[in-house]
């Protein structure tokens, strides 16, 4: 009941200050609109980085990047002929643990035409896996590399949709199609599905077999590819996967350690600790503007306790206890910080917004709004009103009856 | 039987390096159903007598007995409840909240005192007692200083007190209202109240049916009589 009485009574003595109040309000206001804010800005960039995380192989991912070899094993290093498709068919045959083995050899840039348009694109050779560990699809009617293109180092292309588009117009024309590229007849096996992350690079890539791509452009002599990668089935098969890839490798490499294993765990954590500094710089931030609108909440209590001295003698005479002067100044402390913990909600939507403009989607991050931040910031803003309301409150339940009923 | 027992009470301050003896050595009773009025010139310690009787300060030394029990030395929440169930004030500057209605005022003590139920009826009814029961819902400051004082006075009653201090109480009262208030006290001590008058003006006193003059901290008598 008199918690009840305060909170009318603190609603009331708000409405007579209002400006005062709303004022007081301001810190809290914009420190639960930063909080949101952050974490939906957090959040989005997160999201984005662990779609591509997910779409680029996952967790699962293991790649085998090319190593200096260490310094004991210089005079033999130039027997390895470094990573070539040998690898990649050595893994097929030994390390069957594996879901999906891929290897790439990134080329130049090269210039292409059809009978009516031209364009350039960067040509990729592939074997079949990497449409399925990058996450790229083919439109209806045509088809990816298959392993029987690269056995036959055949001359087939698959499209990038900018691509098709530029050399025949609609995309859907373009497979059964030949194109040439650099003066070499291709034939036009399937187009990629339009890229909904639209990142500037997939939207041009052409992928040719492997084979056929070392065999017509890389320069004479270079069997080497740049990109070898095994998918594992489960996360718990990657110490002995690691384990059969390089004693697999060290055959074909002949003994020389000129290749590394790098599963993406490290990069996980990399990314886990960037995600939390960003909460704990950004959450800071949040903090202390939540920090200084609680101080001016005291602020406000103690110049309206002040002015209310009297008032508290005059309900101290007729009986209230110091207890009842506290509730009184907390209730009207935590009025102030819900309204002000509400508006802070409220802009903190017209600030994600603005934000969501603002912030370039083509990295696949998107700022959320998160009902969690937005439950979260208004009870820290409720509990920095309320402790923001003790100190004063505790001032006025002090007060000695008989100094302040005399006080003019 | 006494309601009250003074029993050489003292009251001393601490003013830099001076003690200053606010009351020195105060012995007294009040009885159920006594009408006093305490008198003396301003400095003299019936204030602090006041605020003695009134529960809203403690003895430096001394005994005093309220209703049969030692409340010499209580607690300050021990004091509010006292405030809040067995007393009644009324001041010179009448001391409504301004914010508050004529009944939310009136029902204050109640309010403290976590005596919930009809306590609207209550605040009413002890509005009624003072002729204000037409006035529950105006707000102090659209009233007259006599209507004010008897809004204060019906706060007073309103938890039916063993005691109604009233200090100076017609301090800020014009001749007419004085007389309606104090016309208004006697009524109630009629009705069996107990009342103690804190007031330097003889006239005033004189309403009281008993005297007790103070000087410099010290009963200097007692008289008997007063008006009757």
């Amino acid at each position: 009941m008199i918690i009840g009485s305060a909170i009318i009574h603190g609603v009331r003595e708000i409405g007579k200050h209002k400006f005062r109040s709303f004022l007081s309000m301001i810190g809290i206001i914009l420190g639960v609109a930063a909080l949101v804010a952050m974490v939906g800005v957090v959040e989005g960039m997160m999201a984005g980085f662990r779609k591509t995380f997910e779409t680029t192989g996952g967790i699962e991912r293991l790649s085998i990047d090319e190593v200096e070899p260490p310094t004991h094993q210089e005079a033999i290093a130039h027997l390895s002929p470094k990573r070539t498709l040998a690898d990649y068919y050595a893994l097929q045959q030994s390390v069957p643990i594996a879901r999906r083995i891929a290897a790439g050899k990134d080329m130049n840039w090269i210039n292409m035409r059809s009978q009516n348009g031209r364009t350039w694109g960067r040509a990729i050779g592939t074997t079949p896996e990497i449409a399925e560990i990058d996450d790229y699809s083919v439109i209806s009617g045509g088809r990816f590399i298959s392993d029987w293109d690269v056995q036959q180092k055949s001359r087939v292309v698959v499209l990038s949709h900018r691509q098709a588009s530029r050399l025949f117009g609609d995309p859907k024309d373009a497979v059964g199609e030949t194109i040439s590229l650099r003066g070499i007849v291709f034939n036009v096996i399937g187009v990629q599905e339009n890229d909904e992350t639209g990142q500037w690079m997939r939207q041009r890539q052409a992928f040719l077999p492997i084979s056929t791509a070392i065999h017509y452009f890389a320069d004479a002599e270079d069997i080497t590819i740049n990109r070898l990668a095994v998918q594992a089935r489960d996360m718990r098969d990657i110490p002995e996967l690691t384990d059969l890839i390089e004693r697999t490798l060290l055959i074909t490499h002949k003994g020389v350690e000129d290749f590394a294993v790098e599963s993406r765990l490290e990069q996980l954590e990399e990314f886990k600790k960037l995600e939390n500094s960003f909460i704990f710089s950004l959450g800071g931030v949040a903090a202390i503007t939540l920090l200084v609108g609680g101080i001016g909440i005291a602020n406000v209590m103690l110049a309206s306790i002040s002015e209310r001295i009297r008032e508290i003698g005059i309900r101290k005479a007729v009986g209230a206890r110091g207890t009842d002067i506290f509730v009184q100044f907390v209730a009207e402390a935590l009025v102030i910080s819900v309204i002000g913990g509400f508006l802070g909600v409220i802009a903190s939507v017209g600030l994600v917004e603005l934000l969501r403009d603002l912030m370039p989607t083509d990295k696949g991050g998107q700022v959320a709004l998160s009902a969690r931040a937005m439950a979260w910031g208004f009870i820290f803003s409720v509990v920095v009103g309320f402790l923001a309301g003790i100190f004063p409150a505790l001032k006025a339940a002090r007060l000695p009856v008989i100094d302040a009923l005399r006080y003019e | 039987m006494a309601l009250i027992e003074l029993d050489s009470i003292c009251k001393h301050y601490r003013m830099g390096n001076e003690t200053v003896k606010a009351l020195d050595g105060v012995s007294l009773e009040i009885d159920q159903g006594a009408y006093s009025a305490v008198l003396g010139p301003s400095g003299s310690g019936k204030s602090t007598m006041m605020h003695l009787l009134g529960f809203m300060d403690f003895p430096t030394s001394g005994s005093m007995i309220f209703d049969g029990d030692n409340v010499s030395e209580l607690s300050s929440s021990k004091r509010a409840w006292y405030r809040a169930n067995r007393l009644g004030f009324v001041f010179q500057t009448f001391n409504l909240l301004p914010r508050l209605s004529v009944l939310e005022n009136v029902r204050l003590p109640l309010d403290y005192a976590r005596k919930t139920r009809n306590s609207d009826q209550r605040a009413k009814d002890a509005l009624e007692r003072v002729g204000m029961g037409h006035r529950v819902s105006h707000r102090p400051g659209q009233l007259s200083g006599g209507e004010r004082q008897r809004v204060a006075i019906a706060r007073a009653l309103v938890n039916d007190p063993k005691l109604i201090l009233a200090d100076e109480p017609t301090g800020n009262l014009d001749t007419k209202n004085v007389e309606r208030v104090m016309e208004l006290f006697d009524r109630l001590v009629d009705e069996g109240q107990t009342l103690i008058l804190v007031t330097h003006d003889l006239e005033v006193a004189q309403h009281a049916r008993s005297i007790i003059l103070v000087r410099d901290g010290k009963l200097v008598g007692t008289e008997e009589g007063g008006r009757e």
